[in-house]
């Protein structure tokens, strides 16, 4: 299911669409463990690789709300 | 490019307890640890049994913020307290990482801080690569200590991505609430925490680490949400100090090691599904591989019998936590009123020195025929991941 919001961020890359707030961020990295395309990881603070499709599911799990749609 | 023997990424207690064994027996180690100061930024309820541990560990007083005298299980409405002395501790994580990781770097291992590794590339002639914000370096061995995220299992395809009924959510504070006792306590219950329950574990001085899991494919809430309804509604003074939201795998993962890698701890997801309890897990999942590199070397053999032995012995345990733990997710508050009722009658402040699962289970089917069903999964069931 994809509502119409994230299908119109699903045009654009990971990288581009979302934004980490890095004060929230616990750094509990469990983005990284449900990412299903493995393209998040630590540099130390969270990023995201060049080649992530959008799919929404690091902004609903993040504990701390700390992932934003830009 | 520097060659170590094994590089560890990950300086909690498991990346750090199997660089100071490793590095003990004369292997050269590195320990790479994201964060600027090992202790820091802590995700825990601090809780220890203390026959999770023996024979692998001595705690010292230092890292013991309270020792534990007993528990108290409550339902939304109601509750019961079992003593049992001697039964563990609320550890002072910041203390215990600390000292850990200051010991794994006595013993030998080098050390980078505030590092972070950033790919760990396919294994060829015997070694691996591994990229990190300060340069590369190649071993033999990768160990993931990593925790939650998994990286170092996910780069290298041991582990999957989590599914939502993998892991509980997890929201905490260390707070001021006034309650000083040495009882962990617990609240269960759909409402309270779907899934998971709520803890109140004292820290002393009428601190304590008041936290919720839950699992998030039975609730679209997060567990923030939750844990600030659970305080409104069961903790009388609460002054937080420091909160933070996180995560604790509770699953069953089997696959431990690949060609030059290894997972401990978190960062195999190695933790009792049930309870979500890590420490341990993770002492005793570095113990084992320590154990079988000591035996046979840094070689593919070293690692597949210490995945071998662990799917024998501690993972054959946590296929029944995870059953308990779909069990426990099946229940409505009213179900759990009544196992509350029935411990209230039968163990309400009584000094025990052994949990006898089976037993209970079998008399409170005795006492609820009604619950043969659930009791039935719980011993027996299958419950796919």
């Amino acid at each position: 299911m994809v509502s119409k919001r994230s299908k119109r961020a699903s045009e654009k890359s990971c990288k581009k669409s979302l934004r980490v707030n890095a004060g929230r961020c616990s750094q509990c990295g469990l983005c990284i463990g449900v990412c299903p395309q493995g393209i998040i990881y630590f540099s130390p603070q969270i990023e995201f690789k060049d080649d992530g499709e959008y799919c929404g599911l690091c902004v609903m799990i993040c504990p701390e709300e700390a992932i934003e749609k830009v | 490019m520097k060659r170590y023997d094994v590089i560890v990424i990950g300086g909690g207690p498991a990346g750090s307890f199997i660089s100071k064994l490793l590095a003990d027996e004369g292997f050269s180690v590195l320990l790479v640890e994201k964060k600027r100061y090992p202790g820091e930024n802590i995700h825990c309820a601090e809780g220890l049994s203390s026959a999770s541990i023996e024979g692998i560990l001595r705690i010292k007083d230092r890292w013991v913020s309270v020792e534990l005298k007993g528990a108290e299980i409550n339902s939304p409405s109601k509750g019961f307290t079992v003593l049992y002395p001697g039964v563990g501790w609320i550890l002072d994580r910041r203390i215990f990482d600390r000292d850990l990781f200051l010991g794994a770097v006595q013993s030998g291992s080098e050390c980078l801080t505030g590092v972070a590794a950033t790919s760990i590339e396919e294994y060829s002639d015997g070694e691996r690569v591994v990229r990190t914000t300060a340069g590369s370096f190649r071993s033999p061995l990768v160990v993931g200590a990593d925790g939650v995220p998994g990286f170092v299992g996910r780069e290298t395809g041991l582990l999957k991505p989590f599914n939502l009924k993998e892991f509980h959510q997890t929201y905490q504070c260390l707070a001021y609430t006034g309650i000083d006792d040495q009882i962990a306590h617990f609240y269960v219950g759909r409402s309270i925490a779907p899934g998971g329950y709520a803890w109140v574990f004292p820290k002393g001085d009428g601190f304590s680490n008041v936290g919720i899991g839950i699992d998030r494919s039975l609730t679209r809430r997060s567990a923030k949400v939750y844990f600030e309804q659970f305080v409104k509604n069961y903790i009388n003074s609460f002054r937080p100090i420091s909160c933070s939201g996180s995560a604790v795998p509770t699953t069953v993962n089997r696959r431990l090691v690949g060609e030059g890698v290894a997972l401990v701890g978190d960062g195999g997801r190695l933790t009792d599904p049930f309870s979500g309890g890590g420490i341990a897990h993770a002492l005793i999942s570095s113990y084992m591989l320590y154990t079988k590199i000591k035996e046979h070397g840094i070689c593919n053999r070293a690692l597949k019998a210490y995945e071998k032995e662990w799917n024998r012995t501690y993972g054959r345990n946590n296929n029944w936590g995870w059953r308990a733990k779909m069990v426990l997710r099946e229940l409505d508050d009213n179900t759990i009123e009544r196992i509350v009722e029935f411990g209230i009658k039968n163990y309400h402040r009584k000094v025990i020195d052994e949990i006898k699962v089976y037993d209970i289970i079998k008399s409170l089917i005795r006492e609820y025929p009604d619950l043969m069903k659930p009791g039935l999964r719980l011993l027996r069931g299958r419950y796919d991941l």
